[in-house]
């Protein structure tokens, strides 16, 4: 018996998920503050996704339909956050994306390219997200697909 | 016939003690009715006669300054495996064991030419499944194959699989073969919820599924190399992870579906991830994108993965291993990024302050542009001592409740964190190497691993 093994260690998929939103809050008291933030949001189910902090703010992404409900209780708790909504969420997934050198590179300058700027980005080991404006996103998509070519992709382009 | 793939690493074979251990375990599966095929690991680590790194340095010490060739290099690393191939067959044959000793390429594993990282493209088991059914065990060499004979050549060139090869071996012929199982001996007595040498109340986890074991490798757990939980995953082939010196029944390493109602949403484990170098650099809203563009091919080609990145106007955030960090100094220490969007080229210098000299001679010689170019600096902080230190769990679902009760838990010990990150199953913080086993047992103790 002859078995075929190992994928190709190349990009696998590319999917983008729509109407997605920022969210930028500027920490008064610190760090220990995220948590105060964050339980805020779970309290009435927020799904927050790529929470990261830059010197005193706290960026996050989260989805569109669940802006309303964060903007809310954010305000209601004394913050002034910034929303950026009408963004789009694009995935490159990899098998082992830490094996792949340069496909950081890849992507950036893709959206580069394009035109768009790469709001927010979150990386794993089988995974790179970048939340863009939703108005880049079939150009992106289209230069992606070039870029890593016979590549799955998971998207509603309607 | 029923087969059973059991795999020992080097530890495992690092003595006479060892390898009699192993034997047995190769044994006890002969009486339970399994045809076993054995897979080993070169015996024992550096400076161990037979270790990977021992046999290396035999090529490398011949003149240090002369690089040995890849093709080269694998051919006397693979020796270590082939060794304990031999050695074990021998010694399974003094226990009144028919045994014979197999390299990669006779036991049919053929691979991609990607000396030192090769791929295995195909398994031809005719001839080892022969070796099984005329009632032998085969001692399989782990970690290499062979490439396909390209005529004039007779044979093939032997390749190493690289990290994790012998695990990758063992997980393959297992899916070649249909076995039943497949098991990982090493010195632990499986999966554990922590660190044990951090968290002494670290408990064996009896069943994992494959995604939540290949998050913990990947963020820091030394368990089974994620290549060959990638292909078990995709022959859904159960892996277990059992100690060479107990009979304790181990880990099982299976598909989620197998998990019971409470596993299929828990907290698994708490894993930690040192030596990372956490670099922040300053830079000019307008040109920050075409910088990091620049600055991410350089790391690109120098073959070091950037990870931990995040997105601000003026600032490109990242981390590397502290095993890269110096190159990635090396390498902002000397370029120079320029920037040309019609007028005037912006050159851009980094200023790590790790090479002063180097930094103010490059910035001398680039003033001496004068008003034909606008030289910016960019200041670069970087922090060298730092760990991801995750909590990993077994469904998406947890992951806002999850990063929540880590923050409370790091505010309530004082621990101070520098960055958050997530990803579909685990919650990270970036911390201080110094508070990172303090924040571990925090973490195992908030989510109440000690009873798993």
């Amino acid at each position: 018996m002859v078995t075929e093994f190992e994928k190709d260690r190349v990009v696998s998929e590319i999917e983008c998920k729509r109407d997605y939103a920022c969210l930028k809050l500027k920490l008064r008291e610190g760090r220990q503050e995220v948590e105060k933030i964050l339980r805020i949001l779970t309290e009435v189910e927020v799904h927050f996704t790529i929470p990261k902090i830059h010197k005193d703010t706290l960026n996050f992404v989260l989805p569109g339909e669940e802006t309303g409900k964060a903007m809310e209780r954010l305000k209601g708790a004394g913050y002034n956050p910034q929303l950026l909504a009408g963004c789009s969420l694009v995935t490159v997934y990899a098998p082992d994306m830490r094996d792949l050198f340069g496909i950081m590179v890849q992507i950036l300058e893709t959206m580069l390219r394009q035109g768009a700027e790469v709001l927010q980005v979150g990386d794993a080991y089988d995974s790179v997200s970048c939340l863009i404006k939703e108005e880049k996103l079939k150009g992106i998509i289209s230069a992606l697909s070039e870029v890593f070519p016979n590549t799955a992709i998971k998207c509603d382009l309607r | 016939m029923k087969i059973i793939v059991q795999k020992f690493g080097g530890t495992s074979l690092a003595d006479q003690n060892m390898r009699i251990m192993a034997a047995r375990k190769v044994i006890e599966a002969l009486y339970r009715g399994f045809s076993p095929v054995m897979v080993v690991s070169a015996m024992g680590r550096s400076p161990q006669p037979y270790a990977t790194d021992t046999l290396l340095a035999l090529l490398q010490n011949i003149a240090p300054e002369v690089e040995v060739e890849p093709r080269e290099k694998d051919l006397i690393i693979a020796c270590g495996e082939i060794i304990s191939a031999a050695v074990m067959a021998q010694l399974l044959k003094t226990m009144g064991i028919k045994a014979i000793a197999l390299t990669g390429a006779q036991a049919g594993i053929i691979t991609t030419a990607d000396y030192g990282n090769a791929r295995i493209l195909r398994i031809n088991t005719e001839y080892i499944l022969y070796v099984l059914k005329q009632g032998y065990v085969p001692v399989v060499a782990g970690f290499q194959g062979a490439t396909q004979a390209v005529p004039p050549q007779v044979h093939g060139d032997i390749t190493t699989l690289g990290r994790g090869g012998s695990d990758t071996t063992a997980t393959a012929l297992g899916a070649a073969l249909g076995a039943e199982r497949v098991e990982i001996y090493t010195d632990v007595d499986g999966v554990m919820t922590a660190d044990p040498s951090i968290v002494n109340e670290a408990k064996v986890l009896p069943r994992l599924s494959y995604e939540e074991v290949s998050e913990m490798t990947h963020q820091g757990a030394r368990v089974v190399h994620p290549r060959a939980i990638e292909i078990a995953m995709e022959h859904k082939l159960d892996l277990w992870v059992k100690n060479t010196k107990s009979d304790l029944p181990g880990s099982r390493i299976t598909s989620y579906e197998e998990l019971s109602f409470e596993e299929k949403e828990r907290i698994t484990a708490i894993t930690n991830l040192g030596s990372i170098g956490y670099l922040h650099i300053g830079v000019q809203e307008e040109d920050k994108p075409y910088v990091e563009v620049e600055l991410y091919k350089m790391l690109g080609k120098l073959k070091v993965n950037a990870y931990l990145a995040s997105m601000s106007s003026d600032r490109i955030t990242f981390a590397v291993t502290r095993q890269n960090l110096w190159r990635v100094r090396r390498l902002l220490d000397s370029v120079v990024v320029p920037v040309w969007k019609g007028g005037k080229p912006r050159l851009y210098l980094f200023d790590t302050a790790s090479d002063r000299v180097s930094f103010l001679i490059q910035k001398e010689e680039l003033s001496k542009l004068g008003d034909s170019a606008e030289v910016e600096v960019l200041p670069v902080e970087i922090m060298e001592n730092t760990s991801l230190v995750s909590v990993i769990f077994s469904h998406p679902s947890l992951l806002q409740k999850v990063i929540v009760r880590m923050l409370a838990v790091l505010n309530r010990e004082e621990i101070p964190f520098i960055q958050i990150a997530d990803s579909r199953l685990s919650a990270s913080v970036l911390l201080s190497d110094s508070d990172t086993a303090r924040a571990v047992r925090a973490l195992h103790k908030e989510f109440a691993l000690n009873r798993s």
